[in-house]
């Protein structure tokens, strides 16, 4: 339980302190956006339709790397799976552990030189390889940078975009089910193929072994039986002594100027080595892809064939798929986006989803995904929560009717400044004044407030205007674009009442870059806004 | 056969040979500009670093001089860097060192 928690609280606070606002980038993640680019303006249908394409294409990726590392693993090429893994933690190691790292130095505003910086990540990184793949280090050790990778991984995927990544969880929940599940599996038969050699899968696991026992000097057993196992086994999966099945991810992740894929496997007969692979496809872009399918726990039934010490009425050891801490994760940092209540919800909903997955397991006595009852139970409440969180009428003692989602938030928020408009040439009403706030719900979501002579509607944030909304007036003027924190900003049509109309960006409310302003008389004049003001415009006839 | 078996932190047995040739790997290995991996090898033997076999006390040691040691050097040049290095440093000498300029999208490399 304890390192998930950790994974996602760490995630969480990344997300928090890097990207609260949940803004896609879109070339960190190409392969999950390759179909279709989410705009703030689609409908809802066709943010499903895409999200839904997107999700098929990144699983498809994902079921195809699989099977590559199954021809791989069957024709026995290691040093090329070692070779592809290694290269790419190095890039999740260095490049985007700097990366990060850079961010927050900034972030808090601490100067540091670039050579210790360059020297501690060249440390952290190769250390981190070492550990996972070459030598035997101690466990905590091992199981940090496990963690680390899942951390940065899962804090990439927070970039994909908002619908993208919910149909994504859900795609790659109903795949982790298939892949281990269904005979022909593609995870299935992997870890067949990984038992009948007596061999490791090559992947990336987060193990966790008792290591507060020592063994008695003079003890062989690689594995020795816990007593703990029902704490142990909170953490995921669980190999026996003769672990059959086993759960793969697959991370590719797009180091600076590669794409790095790497399959994350979890689970191996019994033995507690961990292997990472990951892939370099040689790409300009930055992406990352994941495949993840499961972290699966797996308690060797105690009739299957016998490894060593194969007793199996406990488990033993305890394995946990990386996959699953990212996505884990992800959910959990894509709720963070939203607010921290829905956090709370799907956290504990992920919890839960686990301690269920491993009552199955002690049921069911073999590999069981991991994912699909946690990922259900998150969404699930993640999206009960936000639903509780909304909707409701409020009426303002300046006669004002607002009605639409809100959150409750624990302090009021400070009163949001009038926007002035300074300089606009075309006048347009101001924004109307905020209405005093009752002390604790605020607008948030998508809402209506209808004030005496305005009206808008459109998505707010924290209780401002914020998003994509529309303001009409009294007097018919009426704007219909982007806001931000109650101001016209970006990409916004304005309509006078008189008949003129401007299309184009607004900075502060107030015309400025490119924009076309249409006159009374139908005439269009285009080019570069200044300040509210267009000097030099042009005439389109 | 207690002799032959060398403890990790963890519990975990390793074959005395194995584990001094370990040992010994990861101080030379040191060298290379990895001081961390000294302190993992106090870590990884940190029993036998108190009393244990004499060739791994002896490279742990070892690793653990020369870790603090590092950390010496080290440590002092970061703390100064941050807190005094703009008005100590040349200003281009202080603008190119600084990490806080490194311009991470023109790398590809920003989120």
């Amino acid at each position: 339980m304890a390192p998930v928690s950790i994974c996602m609280a760490i995630t969480v606070l990344l997300v928090k302190a890097l990207n609260p606002e949940g803004t896609a980038d879109t070339t960190t993640v190409a392969i999950a956006t390759l179909a279709y680019q989410e705009q703030d303006t689609d409908s809802a249908g066709q943010k499903l339709g895409g999200a839904l394409l997107n999700a098929i294409i990144f699983m498809a990726v994902i079921a195809g790397m699989t099977f590559v590392l199954f021809l791989l693993f069957k024709w026995g090429c290691y040093k090329l799976i070692y070779g592809y893994m290694g290269f790419a933690m190095l890039n999740i190691f260095f490049f985007f552990t700097g990366a990060l790292v850079l961010q927050l130095l900034r972030l808090i505003g601490l100067h540091m030189d670039l050579f210790s910086l360059a020297f501690l990540l060249f440390n952290f990184s190769v250390l981190g390889i070492l550990s996972l793949f070459v030598m035997p280090v101690p466990l905590l050790l091992k199981q940090s940078y496990t963690v680390w990778v899942g951390i940065c991984v899962a804090y990439i995927f927070t970039h994909i975009p908002e619908w993208t990544s919910w149909v994504l969880l859900v795609i790659m929940a109903l795949y982790d089910l298939a892949a281990v599940l269904l005979p022909g599996g593609p995870l299935k038969i992997l870890v067949e193929l990984a038992i009948e050699r007596q061999q490791e899968l090559p992947a990336l696991i987060y193990e966790s072994r008792p290591t507060q026992r020592p063994y008695q000097r003079g003890m062989w057993r690689r594995q020795p039986p816990t007593g703990s196992s029902s704490s142990n086994a909170a953490d995921g999966s669980s190999s026996a002594a003769a672990g059959s099945g086993s759960g793969l991810a697959h991370v590719a992740v797009a180091g600076g100027g590669g794409v790095l894929a790497g399959e994350i496997v979890s689970g191996s007969g019994g033995s507690p080595n961990v292997f990472a692979r990951v892939a370099l496809l040689g790409d300009q872009q930055h992406r990352s892809s994941w495949d993840e399918a499961a972290a699966s726990p797996q308690p060797g039934s105690s009739s299957s064939d016998g490894g060593e010490g194969s007793e199996g009425e406990l488990p033993d050891g305890i394995k946990l798929g990386l996959g699953d801490f990212i996505f884990y994760s992800m959910l959990v940092g894509r709720a963070a986006m939203y607010d921290m209540m829905t956090v709370f919800a799907s956290y504990i909903a992920v919890i839960s989803g686990l301690g269920i997955t491993l009552m199955l397991l002690a049921l069911y006595r073999k590999a069981l995904p991991a994912l699909p009852v946690s990922i259900a139970l998150g969404v699930l409440f993640y999206f009960l929560t936000r639903l509780e969180l909304q909707t409701g009428r409020f009426y303002y003692k300046d006669g004002a009717i607002y009605e639409g989602q809100y959150k409750v938030v624990g302090l009021p928020p400070p009163a949001p400044a009038e926007p002035a408009k300074k300089g606009a040439k075309k006048k347009e009403e101001e924004p109307p004044a905020q209405p005093v706030e009752p002390p604790k719900p605020v607008r948030h979501g998508v809402g209506t407030l209808k004030c005496g002579d305005y009206t808008y509607t459109g998505e707010w944030v924290d209780d401002e205007m914020h998003g994509q909304g529309s303001f009409s007036f009294a007097s018919g003027a009426c704007y219909e674009g982007a806001w931000q924190h109650n101001k016209y900003q970006g990409q916004g049509r304005y309509c006078f009442p008189d008949g003129k109309a401007y299309q184009g960006d607004w900075v502060s409310s107030v015309m400025h870059g490119q924009g076309s302003f249409t006159d009374t008389e139908g005439h269009c004049w285009a080019g570069q806004f200044y300040n509210g003001a267009g000097p030099g415009l042009t005439c389109q006839l | 056969m207690d002799g032959l078996i060398v403890e990790t932190v963890d519990g975990e047995p390793l074959e005395r040979d194995n584990a001094r040739t370990l040992s010994k790997r990861v101080f030379y290995a040191g060298w290379l500009f990895l001081p961390w991996l000294w302190a993992v090898n106090v870590w990884m033997f940190w029993p036998d670093f108190r009393h244990g076999d004499a060739v791994v006390k002896a490279y742990t040691r070892r690793s653990a001089a020369c870790f603090a040691g590092w950390c010496c050097l080290f440590l002092p040049w970061m703390v100064l860097f941050m807190a005094a290095g703009s008005s100590l440093l040349n200003a281009s000498v202080y603008q190119k060192l600084d990490a806080y300029r490194l311009d991470l999208a023109a790398w590809g490399i920003g989120f």
